[in-house]
């Protein structure tokens, strides 16, 4: 996109020299901070920026994902760049805006989080993938390592998203989705194939950044971010009310209370790692009830807009995971009555598109083809994977032992099974409901679960997954790209990565009715084809 | 050479984020709409068998990121693609202006044989919600233009329309990988048949 929005507007990198004094883009961080007025900690621009998106209101749908009007991102760059300011109200596109923040990041000199540092954020996530808790005091203390700018703008950035997924509602962009997203601009990874694995694990470390905000950035006495960011809108008047009904809901419902005297939301877990509906959408409903109830039994007919600032003084604590949670008694109950009822259906609607084996299991078979091929089959089938019974509890056993022993899994979606003290829902581990989700996000998260796919619908022997190239190939690489279209049968002398190779098994569905013959793997020229090629 | 039981074809599926291209995949492939609203990484790919001229091919379907920051990695995604799907929203005018971008993004990074007769299909997504295009005769010329182009408005959320568009993917996918085996595969070179003679002349 960059190159094209060069294209866009040619003349564009000659006014930037001439006014080089007050650039903006590609400035190194420091730079811009001592340039902002004092007391900001964080660039002019993204001050701007933020406060902007906030005016326009966060609920429009796919914002920071949605791609703006490149010529008016251009235009803005331009603008920022030429006079120090844009006329941001003026486009009224806030996707624009969104993007020009995004663009502004990743044009930095350096990376938010420094790219030397990347590697250590990499291996903490790798290191700790089955310790939440531990995951995230390590990350909160490289995260105190940071230069005291990079710290800032970090910080101010995470508060903004803490507060874009908390409307998650209206504008679609769950934690994860947020993360995936912001991922890449707040992180710098290598180009190329193991830049883009490593990109996988990085976004899952900006997850529990914005999940976790609390508990790694929030200072003791610091306001959550979303008081603060919805105190101009909703709590001019209301903020000490809502204060004293807090402390009164607290005290009543006898739920634990953190040392700081804020109750814990228990609910909070990884879920969303796996792809499901967003934990706040539940908190919401949950805490809607349970403010209802109260409402009733201590106020009586009171006015709503008690029940409107418990509510919301419940919401904020919806980004605390409940590290020390034993929070248990009546209200865990029924939170968790609710949470079954609310995810089951948000489950079946969502089910759908999740390549997530167990949980397609859960559903009618499509009519069309489910031959997902993935390389990270072959890893499974290699491992000496026994026959696999059509038994999903036993499909999680077996999945979780696998974890624990020899499949590197970015993903979180492990702790729930081994931190029962972390896994809030219980009702999570019954398979039928809710099977071990997956993310999905193909190459770069490559985790065995895709394999499942075939031997929860195709257990009979000549299922895809039985590839006849396994004994050849007993090592594939969980990610390499630049072989994918090399064929192992292929005689030819495969350049890049000599000794990699992934492949393609030829996936075949009962539906089509074929038969073991057409097994083997397909050939494609096209390998040769290029090689050729380039010769001629 | 021709070892192989059956074509294999890449496509690949570009267009801006948002504007469903997991999602027609998904239609496509499993006959399913998901409400999950979730940004790709990377890259994923599904493939569906499909019949074209009395032809059974197999169709990779390769879904790609459409924000920013992956534009750059297309080459490892590009490679060995025989058809080019571009995907805008039909209710989000500008991301039918970012076809043309995408498109050499394409052209420039897969590199193909000859990039005025690649194969191309636009698809104008979200016809559930909006019936037709407003940007629908621009779009035509626009695809008119640029030579070997099909244009298809669908849905990929109630399925109006995507079989058919994918099927005119496949042809295309299977012309031009017929196409280039052609080229690649010239009439096989002749030894001279001279064996004879050589021997004859050895005075050893």
């Amino acid at each position: 996109m960059d190159r094209v929005k060069k294209l866009l507007s040619p003349g564009t990198s000659k006014k930037l020299m001439t006014n080089g004094g007050n650039r903006i883009f590609g400035v190194p961080l420091e730079e811009l901070v001592l340039r902002a007025t004092t007391g900001c900690k964080v660039p002019f621009l993204v001050h701007r920026i933020c406060d902007f998106i906030e005016n326009k209101g966060f609920h429009h749908e796919g914002i920071f994902r949605i791609n703006g009007n490149a010529k008016i991102v251009e235009k803005l760059k331009t603008s920022f760049d030429v006079h120090g300011d844009a006329n941001l109200e003026d486009e009224d596109d806030i996707m624009a805006v969104a993007g020009l923040l995004k663009l502004f990041l990743r044009e930095l000199p350096d990376s938010v989080v420094p790219q030397h540092m990347t590697r250590q954020f990499v291996s903490i996530q790798e290191a700790y993938k089955n310790d939440n808790k531990g995951c995230i005091n390590q990350i909160k203390q490289t995260v105190s390592e940071l230069p005291e700018e990079n710290y800032n703008l970090l910080k101010y950035l995470l508060r903004f998203l803490v507060v874009i997924a908390h409307n998650e509602k209206t504008n679609k962009m769950s934690p994860m989705s947020l993360a995936i997203v912001f991922g890449p601009n707040l992180f710098r990874c290598d180009q190329g194939i193991g830049g883009l694995k490593d990109q996988g694990t990085i976004n899952q470390i900006v997850f529990k950044f914005i999940v976790h905000y609390e508990s790694i950035f929030a200072g003791v006495n610091e306001e959550l971010p979303v008081v603060e960011w919805n105190k101009p809108e909703i709590y001019d008047v209301n903020v000490n009310q809502s204060n004293h009904d807090h402390e009164e809901w607290d005290h009543s419902e006898g739920s634990s209370s953190t040392p700081l005297g804020r109750p814990l939301s228990p609910r909070f877990s990884d879920d969303e790692t796996a792809g499901r509906a967003s934990p706040f959408v539940l908190d919401r409903a949950v805490e809607r009830v349970i403010a209802m109830t109260i409402t009733e039994n201590l106020f009586g007919d009171e006015d709503k807009s008690i029940a409107n600032s418990i509510e919301f003084t419940k919401d904020l604590t919806n980004g605390d995971e409940g590290l020390e949670s034993t929070d248990a008694g009546s209200t865990d109950k029924d939170d968790t009555k609710r949470d079954t009822e609310t995810k089951s259906d948000e489950d079946a609607e969502f089910g759908s598109i999740k390549r997530n084996s167990a949980t397609l299991s859960s559903f009618k078979r499509a009519s069309g083809p489910q031959n997902r091929r993935s390389p990270s089959r072959k890893h499974r089938n290699s491992s000496g994977d026994p026959d696999m019974d059509n038994e999903v509890e036993e499909l999680l056993t077996d999945v979780s032992n696998k974890l624990k022993n020899n499949v590197k899994l970015p993903s979180d979606t492990t702790d729930n099974e081994k931190n029962p003290s972390e896994n809030l829902h219980p009702e999570d581990k019954v398979p039928i409901h809710h099977p071990v989700p997956k993310p999905r996000v193909a190459f770069l998260e490559l985790t065995n679960n895709t394999g499942d796919i075939n031997h929860r619908t195709s257990p009979d022997d000549t299922s895809p997954n039985r590839s006849p190239n396994n004994n050849r190939k007993p090592f594939i690489p969980p990610l390499d790209l630049t072989t994918l279209h090399e064929h192992v049968d292929s005689q030819d002398p495969i350049l890049a990565h000599k000794g990699q190779s992934v492949s393609y098994q030829r996936a075949k569905t009962k539906i089509n009715g074929e038969d073991g013959d057409d097994l083997q793997v397909i050939l494609s020229p096209r390998t040769n084809k290029l090689t050729k090629r380039k010769h001629e | 050479m021709e070892t192989r039981k059956r074509a294999f074809l890449k496509v690949i599926i570009l267009g801006d984020s948002g504007v469903g291209k997991t999602s027609l995949m998904n239609q496509y492939v499993n006959r399913r709409f998901s409400n999950e609203y979730k940004a790709t990484i990377g890259a994923d790919f599904l493939t569906r068998d499909v019949t074209v001229d009395n032809k059974l091919v197999t169709l990779q379907i390769w879904d790609t990121a459409g924000q920013e920051r992956f534009a750059s990695l297309g080459v490892a995604f590009y490679r060995g693609a025989d058809c080019c799907v571009l995907v805008y929203d039909v209710t989000a005018p500008n991301t039918m202006d970012s076809l043309d971008a995408w498109r050499n993004e394409f052209l420039e990074q897969a590199d193909p044989l000859h990039h005025d007769e690649f194969p191309f299909v636009v698809i104008g997504n979200k016809t559930d919600i909006q019936a037709k295009s407003e940007k629908n005769s621009v779009t035509q010329s626009w695809c008119s233009g640029k030579g070997n182009v099909s244009y298809f408005e669908t849905s990929a959320k109630n399925g109006s329309r995507v079989e058919e568009a994918f099927q005119t993917v496949a042809q295309k996918a299977l012309e031009q990988d017929t196409e280039l085996t052609k080229e690649a595969y010239p009439s096989p070179i002749q030894l001279p048949q001279d064996n004879n003679k050589s021997h004859e002349g050895c005075s050893c």
